[in-house]
């Protein structure tokens, strides 16, 4: 009612920064991997080239789908922290952005052994 | 495990824990507050201690130390639940490295095995939330470390440590804003924090104590139930629960957000209840009753339910006929309860719009009553704090001079209509007059709360009777009439000279009756007027002035 008329259109790659950020507060991730795994070593992401390791794609219907590619600590259950973590990307995108979100997809690139 | 001495059998402690935090569930689960992840704290780490029972139970008699924390280890993992079961079943990941080694279990080998536990934890996470189950884990550790550099026996040091899991529970509220917001404490600390208060018990042999976490900033009613039949893009509002073992939620989801919209799974594995807006609620269905056995089908056409609520409220409000010429001042006023809207138009308000403490009305509502109003100006009376910056909203927006009368309860509305002089024509004047006569008005409501709580009159448990005043909770009790009585109190100063009733929808008029005649008795100096408000949730509206 009181609010200006205007669209706002927020760029993919900052969906892909929230998605980034919200997956590192997610349990169980230790960080986000570049998709490509070169000679079987997934890549962890420096914190400023998280975008790298989310892959944001606009859908027939307006929504959008989300590719995470993680490395999860080893020892945890790796479908259940996947599960929570497209449940918390999801929740951070619709309700910071207000986009749908049609899919999400955790590609586990790595698991990380502790260091003891 | 090995045992120290005195103390229960590890299998034991273990499944006392896990009993001590099922009991506990359901009101761990209350205090979520992200609507998505994690629904179900309390469920979800209540069954994750569940799959480690059960791995403990398939060990035979008497089994090693080490045998016993493999079975916590491999079964927490396996039957980790939800984000805080992994959490969880991390921790006891932690746990279990250091005592399965430890040929004796006393304070030192708690403190370095939770030292461990946070060290597992937080491996697990690079951006670790303050305010959550890791720090109340972090807080545990540390006193169970200072217990130990203190000589304690291991029973105190877990005392120590459970009781310091309490107090950094408390704590949470100051560390992630969400809770603060909110009201509540973080819901993994708190089941951590039974966890250990249930190993303690068990320890001891004494009853499981839960501390009181609750947050003095509680908010004590609940926040509107969610009026979505407001979906352009779907015409059902599909909802029905679904039983069946073997039913996965991530491929209920799926199949759900792709059979509509707003869609919301709850539940756990044989129960979930299901909501989605979609056109084709057949084929939901059909797809479901192949999983399992479906029940409390609701299927609601929203389009018909919107239009026909528009047309019901219309005629509710009963609009003043277009052809009578304007009045100089209109009033549009909010409340629910078919009582107190037939006493408002009655005093003369020209639109009610349908709202109050649990529905707070939308700017668009409020300015769509004001373009309603058969009048040149118009005054909006809000009728409770939280509206009022939405009435302030919609009188910028109005098509004609609008002000507003910031009244705070239905009550201090009769009687600034009462002071609205029929001939008046200038909106500053008239507010005022009503805003001096509402001013006058003391309100007290009567509820239930829906939440513990503590508050200027002492600790509250979820669903005893309370009563507010100016905002501020005086009263505790048990049955409506005590409270009302002593809430009387309260409102009735020496100056005023008659207290209004109104009763609540559920409120019999029998016992209206016997409210009324008790508060004549206690305050024979004014005059008790009794009328039915019918509104929800307050079972007693009082006011004196």
């Amino acid at each position: 009612m009181s609010r200006v008329a205007g669209t706002i259109n927020i760029a993919n790659d900052v969906l892909a920064d929230l998605a980034g950020y919200a997956a590192l507060e997610s349990y169980g991730v230790v960080g986000m991997a570049s998709p490509t795994v070169r000679e079987g070593v997934a890549q962890l992401l420096s914190k400023d080239k998280l975008r790298k390791g989310v892959k944001i794609d606009n859908d027939a219907e307006g929504s959008v789908t989300v590719d995470l590619y993680v490395v999860i600590e080893h020892g945890t259950q790796l479908v259940e922290v996947s599960h929570n973590l497209s449940e918390r990307v999801r929740y951070v995108l619709t309700s910071m952005a207000e986009v749908r979100v049609s899919r999400v997809d955790v590609h586990v690139q790595d698991i990380r052994v502790r260091t003891p | 495990m090995n045992e120290p001495t005195g103390l229960p059998p590890a299998r034991q402690l273990i499944t006392a824990a896990a009993e001590a935090l099922k009991a506990q569930a359901d009101e761990v689960n209350r205090l979520n507050v992200f609507p998505v992840p994690d629904g179900d704290t309390g469920t979800n780490m209540s069954l994750t201690m569940d799959a480690v029972v059960a791995a403990i139970e398939r060990l035979g008699t008497s089994p090693s130390s080490a045998d016993t924390c493999a079975a916590v280890t491999k079964g927490s993992l396996m039957g980790a639940r939800g984000n805080s079961g992994v959490i969880l079943s991390q921790i006891l990941r932690g746990l279990c490295e250091v005592i399965a080694e430890s040929p004796v279990v006393n304070a030192k080998t708690l403190s370095a095995a939770l030292e461990r536990s946070v060290e597992v934890a937080f491996q697990a996470v690079r951006k670790p939330v303050e305010g959550t189950m890791l720090t109340v884990l972090k807080d545990t550790a540390a006193a169970a470390r200072g217990a130990a550099a203190n000589d304690e026996t291991v029973l105190d040091a877990l005392d120590i440590a459970a009781t310091e899991a309490f107090a950094s529970v408390k704590r949470t509220p100051e560390l992630l804003p969400v809770l603060k917001e909110n009201g509540v404490v973080d819901a993994g600390g708190f089941g951590l924090a039974i966890l250990l208060e249930g190993l303690v018990a068990a320890a001891s042999g004494t009853e499981v104590r839960v501390a009181d976490v609750s947050s003095a900033a509680a908010p004590l009613l609940n926040v509107a139930p969610v009026d979505d039949w407001d979906d352009a893009e779907y015409l059902y509002c599909t909802e029905f629960l679904l039983f069946g073992d073997g039913i996965e939620r991530p491929m209920l989801e799926q199949f759900v957000s792709a059979a509509g919209g707003s869609e919301l799974v709850v539940g756990d594995s044989g129960a979930y209840k299901i909501h989605v807006h979609t056109n084709d609620p057949a084929s939901v269905l059909a797809q479901m009753t192949s999983l399992g056995e479906v029940a409390d089908v609701h299927v609601n056409n929203m389009r018909r339910q919107q239009a026909e609520r528009d047309a019901k409220l219309k005629a509710e409000q009963g609009e003043a006929a277009p052809t009578s010429p304007p009045k100089p001042i209109g009033v549009v006023a909010v409340a629910s309860g078919s009582g107190l809207v037939e006493i408002l138009r009655s005093l003369g308000a020209d639109v009610i719009v349908n709202g109050g403490q649990t529905m707070n009305p939308s700017t668009k509502d409020i300015a769509d009553a004001i373009s309603r109003v058969n009048a040149e100006r118009v005054l909006v009376l809000p009728n409770n704090k939280n509206i009022v910056m939405a009435a302030n909203a919609a009188a910028t927006v109005a098509d004609r001079p609008v002000s507003v009368v910031p009244t705070h309860s239905v009550p201090e509305a009769f009687s600034a209509l009462l002071a609205l002089e029929p001939e008046q024509s200038d909106l500053r004047t008239a507010a005022e007059a009503m805003s001096e006569a509402a001013s006058r008005v003391k309100t007290g409501e009567v509820t239930t709360a829906v939440k513990r709580a503590t508050s200027k009159a002492g600790k509250i448990k979820s669903g005893q009777v309370i009563g507010i005043a100016a905002d501020e909770i005086e009263v505790i009790g048990d049955s409506v009439l005590t409270v009302a009585l002593e809430l009387s109190d309260f409102l009735v100063t020496p100056e005023a000279e008659m207290l209004t009733v109104l009763a609540g929808a559920d409120m019999s008029d029998a016992d209206l009756g016997e409210i009324t005649e008790k508060l004549q008795e206690r305050h024979p100096d004014v005059g008790v007027e009794a009328l039915r408000g019918e509104q929800p949730l307050y079972p007693v509206l009082m006011a004196a002035e």
